[in-house]
């Protein structure tokens, strides 16, 4: 079978323009801001949890109220399809979101009208959980479903590939390893041995790491992201955990560590959000604000390594992975 | 605090606590669902539900005074279907789980969530070996000042996956019966909740219970996403591939719970 289509999908931000989720035209949007109409989108506009939308909707606000996400997903996959047309592979590449617009039902509606058919997958996540690449594939699933039951079936675009994924894949732990180098390459041996480097990931609830392979790939990466930029030894911390559950999410916590590390006698740190594919509110809130301040209110030097973005080496690793999928399908 | 006070307070803290606000039960209309994720639902609430007599009756045993009884006694004689045409609450539930499509003979052998055997276990552990006003603490504000507002989100998810009124009788009774239950609940707290050990008490119980459904919500999302996902992509590895290899189903934990007594050795032998 010949793949017509790429679509990826990643977890998505606010934009400047309205998601129209929640009503057909802006003016009727529910909501007081697009920060708060997307976090209580996360949470499921559940009552219970506005004190949860109340605390993070500001992290939004204040860069602006709107996240980076989407526009820097958007340059990476632009890069791809730039690099399948140079591999050869002249397909065009969509991308849709879980949280925010464009949603995968517009996006396959779109597809749909340019006649393409049948499309490979690309999940903008490193690490596998049940609420990360399953609800992805299953969010598309739904999607379809949605539009076979509007456009019927043989209208309907359809996924008939995903990519595998990519954690240890010697493009993205180069990217890691390039982002290293931006940030600390210039140090000498003493000062790389002397600092903690810390690679984290977004906490997921300890019930749900219990039954994936998330930790288990995050320490994979992190550990030969750490040898790529040859470290000796390394940290893996995890973060932005909602201050309002009760149960016990992926640990240790990146501010825990910190305090930890300077028990230790630690005087700098490095940290890279290994776990994220783009410096969005979560990475330039949680980590470049909340735990930067608490780094240096404990007199620690803090750094942080950029994300890996549309750095060549990761479109690399994405357009390998694509161009398996194709091939894969062909054979299928 | 006066009793009152408190009991104001806790069910506040009921209503706004992350188990009974979870993103699964208020996606429930966002996220489009379908009849099979309720049916992957269904198997995996039908352990709780047909546990929860169990529970009751645990602490009923333990209850210090007689009047300490009476709402639980009140509650039980619910459970085993005195106002649901003699059903018991998990044979009313077994109507749902055939409009999911499940058969008879699944609904001991459908494999469990850790989550979900965990909070079998939890309430097990904490109405036979907590204090007696930790476990009506669980049983009492934690499940029903908390299921009113939770069944009523699943309501509205199972009606807009096209399930008919009958067919999910148990959800609307319950709520009904809960709102009673909670009501006899609350004048019994009342008279409990009398002093800053108690009130702590109840409240820790109250969390415990509320924590563990916290981990049932994770874990329900956990299989609907991973079920629907093969669902779609058989071929595919999900991101729980090899877990279920070590999940027990309702018979299999029922068969290894034992509930003892401790005679004196005094009396034993004693005609």
């Amino acid at each position: 079978m010949s793949i017509d289509f790429i679509l990826c999908i990643g977890f998505g931000g606010p934009t400047n323009e309205c998601c129209k989720r929640r009503c057909d035209k802006e003016a009727d949007c529910p909501f007081d801001s697009r920060a708060a109409c997307f976090v209580s989108g996360i949470l499921g506009d559940n009552p219970a949890r506005q004190a949860r939308v109340d605390e993070v909707a500001p992290h939004y606000e204040h860069f602006g109220g709107t996240s980076p996400y989407n526009q820097l997903t958007e340059e990476q996959t632009a890069a791809l399809e730039k690099q399948l047309a140079d591999a050869g592979h002249n397909l065009p590449v969509f991308v849709s979101y879980r949280h925010w617009a464009p949603w995968t039902t517009d996006v396959l509606k779109e597809i749909a009208a340019k006649n393409l058919k049948n499309g490979l997958l690309l999940i903008m996540a490193p690490h596998q959980s049940s609420v990360s690449w399953d609800w992805y594939i299953k969010t598309v699933a739904e999607a379809e479903e949605a539009l076979a039951e509007e456009l019927g079936d043989d209208a309907c675009p359809h996924i008939v590939q995903v990519a595998n994924p990519w954690w240890t894949d010697t493009g993205y732990i180069a990217a890691l390893r390039g982002r290293l180098e931006e940030c600390c390459g210039d140090w000498d041996a003493a000062r790389k041995e002397s600092a903690a480097f810390i690679f984290t990931a977004h906490a997921i609830p300890k019930t749900i790491e219990d039954t994936s392979p998330y930790r288990q790939q995050m320490q994979e990466t992190a550990a030969a992201a750490a040898q790529a930029f040859g470290l000796d030894k390394h940290h893996i911390a995890f973060q932005s955990a909602p201050d309002d559950s009760s149960i016990p999410w992926s640990s240790p916590d990146i501010c825990s560590l910190i305090k930890e590390l300077h028990q230790d006698g630690v005087k700098e740190v490095v940290l890279q959000a290994a776990g994220f594919l783009v410096d969005h509110i979560e990475v330039l809130y949680d980590l470049d604000l909340e735990a930067k301040e608490l780094a240096e209110s404990l007199g620690m030097q803090f750094h942080r390594a950029a994300c890996v973005h549309a750095h060549d080496d990761f479109v690399a690793c994405l357009a390998e992975r694509v161009i398996e999928g194709l091939n894969a399908a062909v054979e299928a | 605090m006066d009793a009152a006070a408190f009991l104001e307070d806790l069910r506040n803290e009921v209503v706004n606590h992350a188990g009974v606000g979870h993103s699964l039960l208020g996606r429930m209309e966002i996220d489009p669902r379908a009849r099979e994720d309720f049916k992957i639902f269904a198997g995996q609430h039908y352990a709780l539900v047909g546990m929860f007599c169990r529970y009751l009756e645990l602490l009923m045993i333990r209850a210090p005074r007689s009047q300490d009884k009476v709402w639980l006694a009140k509650v039980l004689i619910d459970e085993y279907g005195d106002r649901s045409d003699d059903l018991d609450h998990a044979e009313h539930y077994q109507i749902f789980m055939k409009a999911c499509g499940w058969g008879e003979s699944d609904y001991d052998q459908i494999k469990l969530h850790p989550a979900v055997t965990g909070f079998i276990a939890e309430h097990l552990r904490i109405c036979s070996e907590e204090p007696f006003l930790v476990g009506l603490g669980a049983v009492g504000p934690g499940h029903e000042w908390a299921i009113p507002t939770m069944f009523d989100y699943c309501i509205r998810g199972l009606r807009h996956a096209g399930f008919a009124d009958n067919e999910i009788e148990y959800f609307t009774l319950h709520c009904e019966q809960d709102i009673d239950h909670g009501n006899w609940l609350y004048e019994a707290l009342l008279r409990f909740a009398d002093t800053d050990e108690a009130q702590e008490q109840i409240r820790k119980g109250c969390l415990m219970s509320l924590a563990a459904r916290e981990q049932f919500w994770w874990g329900l999302s956990d299989k609907i996403n991973t079920g629907r996902m093969k669902d779609r992509h058989p071929n595919l590895q999900s991101a729980t591939a090899g877990s279920e290899d070590r999940e027990l189903c309702l018979a299999e934990i029922k068969q290894q719970i034992h509930i003892t007594h401790s005679i004196p050795d005094v009396v034993k032998g004693v005609q």
